[in-house]
């Protein structure tokens, strides 16, 4: 055996069982997202959001469990080619049978999850998401850690009627496709419990391909004469565009969506025009910095490492679905996905790192109680284009009391499984 | 009165992406796979000119030197298309294609290394609003009217009355004719791909300030083009001003009436009823 | 003059033109005769750098013709009215001829050509603005004529000009190129399978067979002797 070959035989030793060494105690994290391609504008961020929460525990050594023992948490992403769930099933496939991955973080999409759901079960692999989507009681180990699409939707504009009473014309703008249709179901399951003194006006779908023409898009909204528009579907920069569009038109009333790039909008329409009137309900905004410390400290790390540029909230949504898994991995003497689970549903609420004690739900929708409904912070822009905290929707006691007008029209929408 | 402007402006838009590419197929039978990509760098051009001029030299006069700097770099790039791939496979048009296929996707990689992935918006150069008998056409969407004209009347006049353009119609419609004449048929498929793209690049530049600009914006646009070239008769550029003016009409009276979903279904559907009864599109010649 | 020399042509391993050698004066009409398929066409297409040759040389006034492109040898003045017009259809009767012009962009001298071209054919000059596609046979016929006078050959090549025509407007159509080659001093060499016609009008013939030339000389001689009619033109 000659010298090279020696030396290449303990370092290929050394690799072995250092690599092994280090995986008994390391937490591995799969981010199931578009990697590359148009539809990585929402999975990078996405998937920094995650490592960033990491490498936050990772400096000082790992998250300790339970016991006390700390792990380091490795996070890869796992390409899912926009979201289409034959590339969903592939990249889980890749992170649990090559990888071993215990926890990945996935989009809410159902039929994304669906496509899941069986490997997910199988391996025990604790999948969660910034929202619920197909879940159910076949499937303990998807869960939706926190309170994001579609069910978001539903509370923001509950909120904004429930809070503004002059609201009496509702035009919801969606996409046609799954996406859109779901947002469409729990917009009008928001809307539901308030149709004795609103009425909605407009809620024909749009084709994404006829984004191109935002001002033919725009014109048959503003001839619905709404007060309030609540839209889905538009990426941010068409965002910007629509209300371009609808303020040439003239209009003058409030905007809601789940999130607004607030910088682009105002590239294009005067801040000052527009203050207290686009509202936003993503989980969270961590670019807004009086409703956690920790998140707007999370953004300033991003910020830092990415430029301003690169911000998306969809990074510190996923930021925080993963505080959620944090809760359990700290709850758990075994940091696994099946322990880990059990820790998280132990009882009937979890004490939310980021939102506080939150109580499981979802059955009558899912016929499960695995979406963690945390409470959902509502955003409005201010005439300088930032955003702030307007108000937090408690969203299980809404829920309950407004359900049964709600559970309907979401049943209509063809969201509701639970039999 | 809206709906009306709202057709000319979706007309003006199909017209000047369709226009491009309708010219290069017309007279080189070459589909360039990349014209979208090309539009795409128009528009990518026009970012780049207006985020870096418009402080000092003002909106208008930035986003005029961006569809310049367009035209310039996409002609450059239907020159170097012709070099690499037109000449090369000379009549081998599948491949072609294929090759154009390639350099779409190149091109497109390229962009989000450079750029990113995410889609950007380029602040607009012309704001406010004119008004026509209370419907409103924004400034940007006029630029964008008054380019599609340009570009329409401009390539009818250059076709029609210069030598130049009289050689590419000659070689459109029988290139070995045009050969034995002593035309240069490889230089006029030269300058006919030069034309095109940028006519693609000046597209880009129009429509980049009203629509989201990013690496995929040309590919998602460019069946649209297709379905135009084909309805209007391929090779036949003004059955393509005509082709798209049927879809401007249709697209604008589908987005007001609430069927916008249905929007590529009915392309479809136009497209295979227009193949049905005419074969050759609407204006095309039998080949 | 125009001189070919041993030209040989294949198509995928068969031989269209075997050993061709030929001379055509560029002040007379000479005409090559010879049944379908003896390699008339790949000829004409030979010399206007249309196909390569695997062999062989051909010279006009001793300057080297073949590898050139097929815009150059235009431009060293060879005009070729190729087998089946190849007219632009929808383009006008003017831009046709002013097409046919593309290498000489002198414009007193395109003026000039054009004039005694709507002299020659008279049709031409009324109807500038007419589709050529929407035209008879002879008209075309005529453009074609025309718009190769436009590039002011040396040496005019006609394939077949008669075919698809009526006999009438087949002989008024021969005979006005005779009389303009004459008047304007250009050689003619025309390729005719109704040979008779061709041999009428040309000072000089070649009779063709299988890629090579069988017999040639004055054309009167060659028209007025049975034993060539019985065995090549019949
Ligand atoms: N493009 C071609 N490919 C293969 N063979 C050809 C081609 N053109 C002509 N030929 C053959 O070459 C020979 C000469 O043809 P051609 O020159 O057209 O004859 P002519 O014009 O005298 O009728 C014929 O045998 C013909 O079949
Ligand atoms: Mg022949």
């Amino acid at each position: 055996m000659n010298m090279l070959t020696r030396l290449l035989i303990a370092g290929a030793l050394a690799g072995a069982l250092g690599t092994s060494a280090a995986a008994e105690d390391t937490i591995k994290v799969g981010v199931v997202q578009p990697q590359a391609g148009e539809c990585a504008q929402w999975g990078v961020p996405i998937t920094r959001g995650v490592q960033i929460w990491a490498e936050e525990f990772n400096a000082n050594g790992g998250i300790a469990d339970a016991t006390g023992k700390k792990h380091k948490i490795e996070v890869t992403g796992y390409d899912n080619n926009c979201y289409t769930a034959g590339d969903e099933l592939n990249a889980f496939r890749r992170a649990i049978l090559d990888d071993k991955v215990s926890f990945i973080l996935q989009t809410f999409t159902p039929a994304s999850r669906q496509a899941v759901a069986e490997i997910t079960t199988e391996n025990k692999v604790l999948t969660t998401s910034y929202g619920a989507g197909y879940l159910g009681p076949k499937y303990p180990f998807l869960i939706g850690s926190v309170t994001g699409s579609p069910a978001s939707y539903m509370f923001l504009v509950s909120h904004l009627l429930e809070s503004r009473p002059e609201i009496k014309r509702v035009a919801i703008v969606t996409a046609d496709h799954s996406f859109g249709q779901a947002a469409l179901a729990y917009y009008k399951a928001g809307l539901a419990p308030y149709l004795d003194r609103a009425e909605i006006v407009y809620s024909q779908p749009y084709d994404p391909a006829s984004t191109s023409d935002m001002l033919g898009l725009a014109t048959p909204v503003m001839a619905s004469n709404p007060d309030l528009i609540v839209e889905l579907g538009f990426t941010p920069g068409q965002q910007a565009l629509f209300v371009e569009a609808m303020e040439q038109l003239g209009y003058k009333g409030l905007y809601g969506s789940e999130g607004w790039t607030m910088g682009l909008v105002t590239e294009r329409v005067p801040a000052a025009e527009v203050a207290g009137r686009i509202f936003s309900a993503y989980v969270v905004d961590a670019s807004e910095p009086n409703f956690s410390p920790r998140v707007s400290a999370f953004y300033k790390t991003y910020v830092e490492k990415f430029g301003e540029k690169e911000w998306s909230a969809l990074a510190s949504v996923a930021y925080a679905a993963m505080t959620t898994i944090e809760a359990g991995i700290q709850k758990s003497s075994d940091p696994t996905g099946a322990g880990v689970r059990d820790a998280l549903f132990a009882s009937d609420t979890v004490d939310q790192p980021l939102f506080g004690p939150s109580r499981w739900g979802g059955s009558e929708i899912f016929g499960a109680n695995n979406w963690l409904m945390t409470p959902l912070p509502v955003y409005v822009t201010d005439d300088k284009g930032g955003v702030k905290v307007t108000a937090v929707v408690d969203v299980a006691a809404w829920w309950n009391a407004h359900k049964d007008a709600a559970l309907p029209a979401l049943s209509e929408g063809g969201q509701v499984s639970a039999k | 009165m809206q709906i009306l402007l709202n057709c000319l402006s979706l007309t003006s838009f199909y017209l000047c992406f369709a226009l491009g590419l309708a010219l290069v197929f017309g007279v080189m039978r070459i589909i360039n796979f990349a014209h979208g990509e090309f539009f795409m760098i128009g528009a990518y051009a026009t970012y780049l000119c207006i985020s870096t001029l418009s402080p000092q030299v003002g909106g208008p006069v930035a986003w005029a030197i961006g569809a310049i700097v367009a035209a310039a770099v996409t002609g450059l790039l239907g020159l170097v298309l012709h070099r690499t791939m037109v000449v090369p496979l000379g009549d081998k048009p599948l491949a072609i294609f294929i090759s154009t296929l390639a350099l779409s996707y190149v091109i497109q990689t390229i962009v989000v290394q450079i750029f990113g992935p995410v889609g950007l918006s380029i602040a607009p150069p012309m704001r406010g609003v004119v008004n026509f008998g209370g419907a409103i056409l924004p400034a940007s969407r006029l630029v964008v009217i008054g380019v599609a004209v340009v570009l329409a009347a401009g390539l009818w006049v250059f076709l029609m009355r210069s030598e130049a353009g009289r050689r590419i119609r000659a070689v459109a419609q029988n290139p070995r004719g045009a050969l034995l004449q002593g035309i240069r048929t490889e230089k006029v498929g030269r300058l006919t791909l030069i034309l095109g793209s940028s006519i693609a690049g000046i597209c880009g530049a129009a429509m980049g300030p009203i629509s989201q600009i990013s690496p995929y914006m040309g590919a998602g646009t460019l069946w649209k083009a297709f379905i135009i070239i084909i309805v209007g008769g391929i090779g036949n550029i003004w059955g393509a001003v005509a082709a798209a003016a049927i879809f401007g009409v249709l697209d604008t009276l589908m987005s007001q009436f609430g069927a916008g979903r249905f929007l590529a279904l009915t392309s479809a559907a136009v497209m295979l009823f227009v193949l049905s009864v005419k074969p050759s599109g609407l204006f095309g010649e039998k080949e | 003059m125009l001189e070919a020399k041993d030209l040989v042509l294949e198509y995928g391993g068969v031989r269209a033109l075997n050993g061709m050698s030929f001379t055509a004066s560029t002040e007379q009409v000479t005409a090559v005769v010879g049944s379908n398929g003896a390699g008339k066409t790949t000829l004409m297409n030979a010399i206007c750098g249309l196909v390569k040759l695997a062999s062989g040389e051909i010279r006009l006034d001793g300057a080297k013709l073949n590898g050139l492109a097929p815009d150059d040898i235009v431009r060293k003045g060879i005009s070729l009215v190729p087998e089946g017009r190849e007219l632009f259809p929808k383009l006008s009767v003017l831009e046709n001829l002013l097409l046919g012009a593309t290498v000489r962009p002198d414009p007193t001298r395109r003026r000039k050509t054009l004039e005694r071209i709507f002299e020659l054919f008279p049709v031409l000059a009324n109807r500038q603005k007419q589709q050529a596609g929407r035209m008879s046979g002879g008209e075309q016929q005529m453009l074609a004529f025309g718009r190769a006078l436009m590039a002011q050959p040396k040496m005019l090549l006609l394939d077949e000009p008669s075919i698809g025509l009526a006999p009438m407007v087949e002989e008024q159509l021969i005979s006005a190129i005779s009389d303009y080659s004459r008047e304007s001093g250009i050689g003619v060499l025309i390729v005719e399978q109704n040979a008779m016609l061709a041999l009428e009008y040309a000072q000089h013939a070649y009779v063709v067979e299988q890629g090579r030339v069988a017999l040639s000389g004055p054309a009167a001689e060659i028209r007025d002797d049975p034993a060539v009619i019985a065995s090549y033109l019949g």
